[in-house]
């Protein structure tokens, strides 16, 4: 896929992010629920981070205070040596950071799916052709047909629809970070795949990229580094490949083996050459059938 | 059974068949499941077997009912309906509330309906959040709750809309079992809908829609091993069956 990305907003300079010594717990008016104490982490500018942990272990809410929508009661969040929510939500937010919500269905409110999608577009000035040029390029890149969809009011979209809707109306903005929650939740085959492909993409462009996800398969494929929570606290932190490939470690926090591991369990059992490493399902795909067509062994 | 016939339905205002010609039978103690690409027509498919949606050709009968007016109560009392969107099912200020909503419309004496409740809140790991408003659940718990109210009911069938998408392997697996248990002690019939090939499996049958059309049916070990016809249709299929190294153990 050759880069799509023809408007080219400005680059700001890279983004560090940085948790320092958050505590963080939602109040409510008789229940105070703690998510996070004394809680610190670092991401790299350009770094690509999967976020995995049980139900309710607070990965929506690291999100929303990395997009500035929580405060911490305590400690400093930091965005490219910002406090998020001292941007101004509706133009610098939307700009740099691109967030896609768990339930993102419930963040529209435009009557049609092109007025959504470049909603932020004309938000900042962009004229009304690059503005449908974009969104349709977009559109095009998530598997849809834009002439099929654009007209449609995004209430009436399937579940699977509204989430590549509104990934499409954060990639126009082209951000130089993205937080996703569980992006792939949902998506059929060709969505999961497009969605992997154009974060591959960005990732090479050094976008910085957090990812919420269950989906083992993305993040393997995605990340250079995972962290685990569990309690509001960081269970784990490390490589796909560390984590991946320990069962009893991953059994503990509550995930399967990835199918690619049981895969290449398998052929090795059935006496295939295999290295110790963990493989992509492409790869695995790629060796059989090269052994298939007799190249390998 | 629940049972369609052609069943065929157009949204208002549009010109194109959502689904054309649907026939699917889930008998009591079956598990049938259902998988197709976003916007395949799954999610109306669903709301047809409640009622929500009224199809515009063919017939819907459950245990030989057809849906109308008259008996559409009874009906939605037969078959359990878990929504796609956890948010939609919330109308208790609790999650406990949340539960044993259902059984009190029902008119259960408040005793079993504190059994009933205790035991479920337990088996999905709710127990702790039972004084938590339903709004303020993190997304898989909303999940987690939107199964359980459902199944303390106890009804003939259960239809599961991608109900378990946020959730961890392991909690999935809990579900599943949890609804595999209702299955064999009950007899509950059961369609799945899901993008895990791992659950489709599981099913005694598995049907592929494709705009709206059943284009593949039987045992989810024949029709995966479709894998090409399958990914075309963008259904995802387990490793083992793209790789040609299914059943070798
Ligand atoms: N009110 C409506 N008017 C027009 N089209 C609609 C309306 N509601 C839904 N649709 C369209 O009907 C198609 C089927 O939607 P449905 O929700 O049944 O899909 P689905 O198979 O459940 O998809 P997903 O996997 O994303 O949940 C979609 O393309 C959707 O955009
Ligand atoms: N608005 C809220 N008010 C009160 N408590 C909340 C609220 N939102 C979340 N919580 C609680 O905070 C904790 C962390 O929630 P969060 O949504 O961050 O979890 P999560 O890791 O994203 O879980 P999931 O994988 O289920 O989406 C949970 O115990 C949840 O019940
Ligand atoms: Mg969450
Ligand atoms: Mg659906």
């Amino acid at each position: 896929m050759e880069s799509p990305f023809l408007l080219s907003i400005d680059w700001e300079s890279p983004v560090q992010i940085e948790l320092k010594n958050i505590s963080f717990s939602y109040r409510g008016k008789d229940r105070v629920s703690e998510v996070f104490r004394d809680f610190s982490l670092v991401f790299a500018s350009g770094e690509a981070v999967g976020i995995m942990g049980r139900e309710g272990s607070g990965k929506s809410t690291l999100l929303q205070l990395l997009a500035g929508l929580q405060r911490p009661q305590q400690g400093e969040v930091l965005v490219a040596e910002k406090a998020p929510w001292e941007l101004d939500r509706w133009t610098e937010v939307r700009k740099n950071i691109g967030i896609l919500f768990q339930f993102p269905e419930q963040q529209f409110f435009q009557e049609t799916v092109e007025r959504e999608v470049g909603f932020s577009l004309r938000n900042h000035g962009v004229s009304r052709d690059q503005e449908r040029e974009r969104c349709w390029q977009v559109l095009r890149l998530l598997g849809f047909e834009p002439e099929a969809i654009v007209q449609k009011s995004p209430f009436t979209l399937s579940i699977g629809e509204a989430r590549k809707v509104a990934f499409a109306s954060i990639l126009v903005m082209n951000p130089n970070l993205l937080l996703l929650d569980e992006p792939t939740a949902g998506l059929d085959s060709h969505g999961a795949e497009a969605m992997m492909a154009i974060l591959h993409q960005l990732r090479r462009r050094g976008t910085t990229i957090i990812t919420v996800s269950h989906d083992t398969n993305l993040l393997a494929e995605i990340s250079s580094r995972i962290i685990v929570l569990a309690e509001g606290a960081t269970a784990f932190d490390g490589t796909a490949n560390t984590l991946f490939r320990d069962n009893n470690l991953l059994a503990g926090f509550g995930y399967d083996q990835p199918e690619t591991l049981r895969c290449a369990n398998l052929l090795r059992k059935k006496g295939k050459v295999m290295e110790d490493r963990l493989y992509s399902a492409d790869e695995l795909l790629f060796l059989t059938s090269q052994r298939s067509a007799g190249k390998l062994r | 059974m629940i049972e369609t016939k052609d069943l065929t339905y157009t949204f208002p205002l549009s010109s194109e068949n959502v689904l054309s010609g649907v026939n699917l039978k889930v008998e009591e103690g079956d598990l049938v499941a259902l998988m197709g690409a976003n916007g395949s027509g799954k999610t109306t498919l669903t709301r047809c077997l409640n009622g929500l949606v009224q199809p515009t050709g063919g017939s819907v009968t459950v245990d030989g009912h057809p849906l109308t007016q008259e008996n559409i109560r009874a009906i939605r009392r037969r078959v359990g309906m878990i929504f796609q969107d956890p948010n939609t099912a919330i109308t208790s200020p609790t999650v406990e509330r949340e539960i044993a909503f259902g059984l009190q419309n029902l008119s259960v004496p408040r005793r079993v309906i504190r059994e009933k409740t205790n035991m479920v809140m337990e088996q999905f790991h709710l127990t702790k959040l039972r004084h938590v408003s339903p709004m303020d659940l993190s997304g898989g718990e909303k999940q987690r709750l939107a199964i359980a109210a459902v199944m303390v009911l106890e009804p003939t069938y259960l239809i599961l809309d991608e109900a378990t998408s946020f959730l961890p392997s392991s909690s999935r697996k809990e579900v599943m079992a949890l609804v595999d248990q209702l299955r064999l002690e009950l007899k509950v019939g059961v369609l799945l809908v899901t993008q895990f090939p791992e659950e489709a499996l599981r099913a005694s049958s598995l049907l592929i829609l494709h705009k709206g059309q059943i284009v593949q049916r039987g045992k989810p070990d024949e029709v995966f091993s479709k894998a090409e016809a399958l990914e075309a249709y963008g259904v995802p299929v387990p490793l083992e069956y793209r790789l040609g190294i299914a059943g070798a153990n």
